[in-house]
């Protein structure tokens, strides 16, 4: 009798439990939903959690460079959520009756807080904002600018080709919402092909073009009359270069045509050095790894110990060396192991039968 | 197609080359994924004063823009040495280098 008991609570709990054993409730709108590698993917399915808490504080403070630009310096990081995105450099140039936008930073918020803090120097519109190059620390600021003072957005044209409303960049899936929110990717307004030369709201700037350097187009703004150079990525300084994206050879020629202008200073895309030299860091970072990774080629070591043999010592205490620096010595492998320094010779001798 | 880069090195009677051809290497399989034109490299030969120092025969299996390494003896500095590719439409491609 006893034993017939425990069988049958046994069923009994069972039947009573089997609602939460068999749980259906996580329902798959679309669990066919996979990526071109036939991954799941499942950002998909989640839901956003937009949030309603108050906006993250920044905490901006413009700093004044030259008698027209101010700029907002962010953090020697990479992005993460402690520092909600803010690790780049942006700048601000006062016009006549506008000011002018020079990269817009990591989100719509930022964005907001950074004209919210200019408006106290001089309360005027923004109307035109410039970019510097694609990558999304420089321009997730955009839409701010865009949708509340329809402001003109100039920029790179890979950014409208690698970029499209509703593209989660690295930074939108990095931050918190209460940082991210609101920012949306918006297309560049006007691209040019070449370097141009062009008055905005009463201020003289030359639009450099210096293509493929840090990434795919990377552009400067050189500001004659006051002698500054707003150059972006190009150069960071205190901190060693992040070349994920680019070509050790275009960063040298890169420098070079901001070395071929007279300044007096120069606002790097990470870093705080803004004087006369600021550009020194990574002229000798970029020369190095071209001749160590060069000799390194010549004496046919293989590229899995390249960044064991090639290293940067120079720069061993400089931030974020660890992380970037073994990856930049790699990548400058890939990109000069053909390199012959006169291919422009051998571009001749090349023909078709 | 191929568009080539070499360099080539003398160190003492042996001559170091390094070359690679720009090409996407596409057999069928791939180009009808990828929908483009099936395009990949047959042959590749490398002569030195009139010699065959170098000769494969390559097909679509091989990763795109293929990179080629050998040496050889007897080139001097200032010498050259031709690539000829030929692709499996039957289009030839040559190229030159100065050994340095």
């Amino acid at each position: 009798m006893k034993t017939k008991l425990i069988i049958l609570f046994s069923l009994l709990a069972f039947v009573l439990s089997a609602p939460f054993i068999f749980n259906k409730s996580v329902d798959i709108p679309n669990p066919s939903k996979l990526d071109v590698d036939g991954n799941f993917i499942l950002y998909e399915w989640v839901e956003p959690r937009v949030g309603g808490g108050p906006e993250w504080d920044y905490n901006l403070q413009p700093i004044q460079i030259t008698d027209k630009v101010w700029c907002f310096f962010g953090a020697m990081e990479m992005p993460t959520k402690e520092n909600a995105g803010d690790m780049s450099n942006s700048c601000y140039i006062q016009g006549d009756d506008s000011w002018i936008a020079w990269d817009t930073g990591p989100s719509y918020i930022f964005a907001k807080q950074a004209y919210a803090a200019m408006q106290k120097i001089a309360d005027l519109p923004v109307k035109h904002v410039i970019v510097s190059h694609e990558h999304d620390d420089h321009w997730l600021g955009n839409n701010y600018y865009k949708e509340v003072h329809g402001a003109t957005i100039y920029g790179p044209e890979s950014i409208n080709i690698n970029y499209h409303k509703g593209d989660q960049t690295r930074m939108i899936k990095s931050l918190y919402q209460d940082a991210i929110r609101g920012t949306e990717l918006v297309p560049v307004d006007k691209s040019f092909h070449d370097t141009a030369e062009f008055v905005l709201s009463g201020v003289n700037l030359e639009y450099v073009k210096v293509g493929y350097a840090h990434s795919e187009e990377d552009w400067f703004l050189y500001l004659p009359d006051d002698k500054i150079a707003l150059v972006a990525d190009i150069v960071m300084n205190g901190r060693v270069t992040s070349n994920r994206d680019g070509l050790v050879i275009g960063q040298i020629e890169a420098l070079e045509a901001i070395n071929a202008r007279e300044w007096d200073h120069l606002v790097p895309g990470h870093g705080f050095i803004t004087d006369n030299t600021a550009a020194d860091e990574c002229v000798q970072y970029f020369s190095l790894v071209k001749d160590r990774v060069l000799d390194g080629i010549d004496e046919e070591i293989h590229p899995d110990y390249i960044t064991k043999a090639v290293t940067l010592e120079e720069f061993r205490d400089k931030d974020l060396y660890y992380l970037l620096s073994p990856g930049n010595v790699f990548r400058a492998y890939e990109e000069l192991e053909m390199y012959d320094g006169d291919d422009d010779e051998d571009e001749d001798e090349d023909e078709d039968a | 197609m191929a568009k080539m880069k070499i360099k080539a090195k003398a160190k003492g009677d042996i001559v170091k080359v390094k070359a690679m051809f720009t090409s996407l290497m596409a057999d069928t399989e791939e180009a009808e994924k990828k929908k483009i034109k099936v395009e990949y490299i047959t042959q590749i030969v490398a002569k030195h004063n009139g010699n065959v120092v170098f000769e494969v025969s390559t097909s679509g299996f091989m990763a795109e823009n293929p990179l080629f390494k050998f040496q050889f003896k007897g080139g001097k500095k200032g010498e050259k040495i031709e690539f000829t590719t030929t692709d499996n439409n039957g289009k030839i491609e040559t190229g030159k280098k100065k050994i340095k």
